[in-house]
């Protein structure tokens, strides 16, 4: 074999070249902490990281959705919470009417009966609360009969794929027991309890009361399950979205130590080549002719 | 007596032209030490009767060495020209970086899902109109990005086919001089046959030819299917046309101007590679866009006519119509006024009702690509893996021709190129054989003034 002089210098360029690529790489790898920058890296390891991010940010949605759900559970909650108060101090005057002073019952229980129609009102962001899918108009008439100006639709919440839960937006069925109307009754109890003083029809409001305190807190027990639920499914998505997380980083993130250790290894190799070249390069037999 | 004494004399004088006419080459060796294509010479010194010629100058060659280089050359150039283009095709997959069309596809369909949580509200409406049309923009700049690759290519088509009609006129006029140079078998035409073998190497990056060199020293080069490109002093063009699709191909023109065309035909080279990545690969990359984006739209605009709008009106089409992933946009009058956008499923849901706004973000589940089996995430996101596989595809094949190309450029310095100490040697040699004839002068000199003094 014969070994030109251009032979030595094109090997050492060409190997000078491979080497400052894959210390290029190994730089690029370790200054955007990734293995695949771009899709030729890896195309398999591409497609599943494209796939991890799709769920991820599905997952993210999800999540939004159930927070936004819970938030108005926990809302709803704080309203029929303060509506069953109410709603017991008014058994407490219907049950017990004989006092001396009538008037001041009758002014406390219209109080009662403007704040639950005013809490009946409530809003989440722009909507009404109570109103089934007639979220733009207010539930209830704010005079008597009171009447339902709602629809009986829910409010629908996409927690997973194809998984949607209900939540109870129906006033009918929260303020209403048969054909007793909460607002209607306190308006009744509050004309009893006016001249001329009907202790008998004030205390008749004791039962339909009851019947709407107990349907309230059936509403009440039905956003706890819902609630429960939600916090499971959110559990649930927290959990896999890690898991998909990890395997987004398995798959596209380097692993630092390693690539560290290669960047030394490249580049004490570099180093050696660049030596090596530096004492073949030069002589020739011109060097030692006299 | 004194016959041989002069006989010695032009011996020695043909020795001393000898020696020169190789130190002469060994310098030119030297001087050419560091130039491409460049073949080592030797003279080739014969034994001579008549002491007149002192041999021929030859370049140490191996034809067959060259014939391979020609080959790996083209499958390198095809490779390279390919690896180049998808490389930029790629690039317009903004996935890797986050910034595609797989994250504006997820935030169209979240945009629904907050659409859900809140149907009458002004904000989340407005996000969404703003995401689809960001997402109608990704689908057209990814698009019009493709395009405009394709048009890099066919811009790299044209100007390659004009080197190849430089390269072909090139070597018709080497053919030339180097017949002109040969006449009567007297000299080698060295530096002439080296520079066209180096264009006919350059020829072979770029198209793939066959050649062959006749008795006169005419080299014939034509292409793998048979049409001629240079015959002994001549050359035949390549041309290029627009066919129906807008993109050039290449023709090869004959005597009489008549145009064939050999676009298919091309086996490797740059020319293969560019347009296969023109013709083949990318478009396919554009069909599968289009695929998605249609599918999209049909799917998105017929679940949105099914639900209704906040006035309770049926929904109208929510993308308007186009051909395909380069047009695709948001409908104007959606657009410009954001109730129209029907999340409710009945008239009577309307405000609050959301199952519409539900059923449009499920559509992201469906599949609706790959007749069934893929949904529209899974169909792109083999799409982006796709354009990375056919880059990484092209780089190995180019990695794998490189070292080939490399191997054999090692070889051929083998055999012809120049090594410095064993120039360094003859030239010693050449030098003490020089002033050994020149010793040779003196003597029959001092030979001859010694005859002289006899007389």
């Amino acid at each position: 074999m014969r070994i030109s002089t251009r032979i030595m210098a094109d090997r050492i360029k060409s190997n000078l070249a491979k080497q400052s690529i894959q210390l290029m790489r190994t730089q690029l790898k370790l200054a955007t902490g990734k293995r695949i920058n771009k899709p030729s890296d890896d195309p398999t390891g591409m497609g599943k990281i494209l796939d991890c991010r799709t769920t991820l940010q599905t997952i993210d949605q999800y999540r939004e959705n159930l927070l936004d759900a819970k938030t108005r559970i926990e809302y709803t909650e704080t309203v029929l919470g303060q509506v069953s108060d109410y709603i017991n101090d008014a058994k407490k005057i219907a049950s017990n009417p004989d006092t001396e002073d009538k008037t001041a019952l009758a002014q406390e229980i219209r109080h009662i009966r403007q704040q639950v129609l005013d809490l009946s009102n409530a809003k989440y962001g722009a909507n009404y609360l109570f109103s089934g899918h007639r979220s733009d108009t207010a539930p209830f008439d704010q005079s008597a009969p009171y009447a339902y100006g709602g629809d009986s639709g829910s409010h629908q919440v996409m927690v997973g794929e194809g998984i949607t839960v209900k939540i109870e937006a129906d006033g009918s069925e929260i303020f209403v027991d048969g054909g007793d109307n909460l607002f209607q009754v306190l308006d009744d109890l509050e004309t009893a309890l006016t001249d001329p003083f009907d202790p008998v029809a004030a205390q008749n409001a004791v039962e339909p009361l009851s019947r709407i305190g107990e349907r309230l807190q059936l509403a009440r027990s039905n956003f706890a399950s819902d609630y429960k639920r939600m916090e499971r499914t959110d559990e649930y998505w927290n959990n896999f979205s890690n898991a998909v997380e990890s395997m987004r980083q398995n798959v596209e993130d380097a692993d630092i130590t390693q690539t560290a250790v290669d960047m030394q290894v490249q580049q004490t190799a570099y180093e050696v080549l660049l030596a090596t070249a530096a004492r073949v390069i030069q002589p020739t037999l011109v060097d030692f002719l006299g | 007596m004194a016959t041989m004494i002069y006989g010695m004399l032009n011996t020695a004088k043909s020795a001393l032209v000898t020696q020169q006419r190789a130190l002469t080459v060994t310098a030119n060796n030297i001087a050419n030490v560091n130039t491409d294509g460049y073949s080592r010479q030797r003279l080739n010194m014969d034994q001579n009767k008549t002491a007149g010629g002192t041999g021929v100058i030859q370049r140490i060659y191996d034809r067959f060495l060259a014939k391979q280089m020609t080959d790996a050359a083209s499958e390198g150039g095809r490779w390279e020209a390919q690896g180049e283009i998808l490389e930029k095709a790629e690039l317009m997959f903004d996935d890797a970086t986050g910034y595609g069309l797989n994250g504006a596809m997820a935030q169209f369909w979240n945009s629904w899902q907050d659409v859900a949580n809140n149907p009458s509200g002004y904000t989340e409406r407005a996000t969404l109109l703003a995401n689809a049309e960001n997402l109608t923009l990704v689908f057209n700049k990814l698009s019009r990005d493709l395009t405009q690759v394709l048009a890099d290519s066919d811009i790299s088509i044209t100007g390659t086919v004009d080197d190849i009609n430089t390269l072909t006129r090139e070597i018709a006029d080497l053919n030339l001089r180097i017949a002109e140079v040969e006449t009567g078998n007297v000299q080698n035409a060295n530096e002439f046959r080296d520079r066209r073998d180096m264009k006919l190497q350059t020829l072979s990056s770029l198209i793939d030819v066959g050649s062959f060199e006749d008795a006169n020293g005419y080299l014939t080069v034509a292409t793998t299917n048979g049409h001629t490109l240079v015959d002994q002093t001549r050359s035949w063009n390549l041309a290029t046309e627009k066919n129906t699709n807008g993109f050039q191909d290449v023709f090869w023109e004959s005597s009489s101007g008549s145009r064939d065309n050999i676009t298919g035909d091309i086996s490797t080279g740059k020319l293969k590679g560019w347009i296969e990545a023109r013709d083949q690969i990318i478009p396919r990359y554009q069909t599968q866009l289009d695929d998605i984006a249609v599918a999209m739209a049909n799917a998105v605009n017929s679940q949105h006519n099914d639900g209704r709008d906040l006035n309770g009106d049926a929904g109208l089409d929510f993308f308007t119509p186009f051909t395909g992933a380069s047009d695709i946009t948001v409908n104007g009058l959606i657009g410009d006024d954001t109730n129209l956008i029907a999340a409710a499923a009945d008239t009577e849901n309307v405000p609050g009702g959301n199952s519409n706004a539900i059923a449009m973000a499920e559509i992201q589940n469906r599949l609706l690509m790959s007749g069934g089996s893929a949904t529209m995430d899974d169909y792109y996101n083999g799409l982006v893996s796709d354009a990375g596989r056919f880059v990484a595809q092209a780089k190995i094949n180019g990695d794998h021709q490189s070292t080939v190309s490399l191997q054999l450029a090692i070889y051929r310095e083998e055999v012809s190129g120049v090594s410095m100490d064993e120039e360094m040697v003859n030239m010693v040699q050449f030098q003490s054989a020089y002033t050994a004839a020149a010793k040779m002068v003196n003597t029959v000199d001092e030979m001859l003034q010694t005859l002289m003094a006899m007389v």
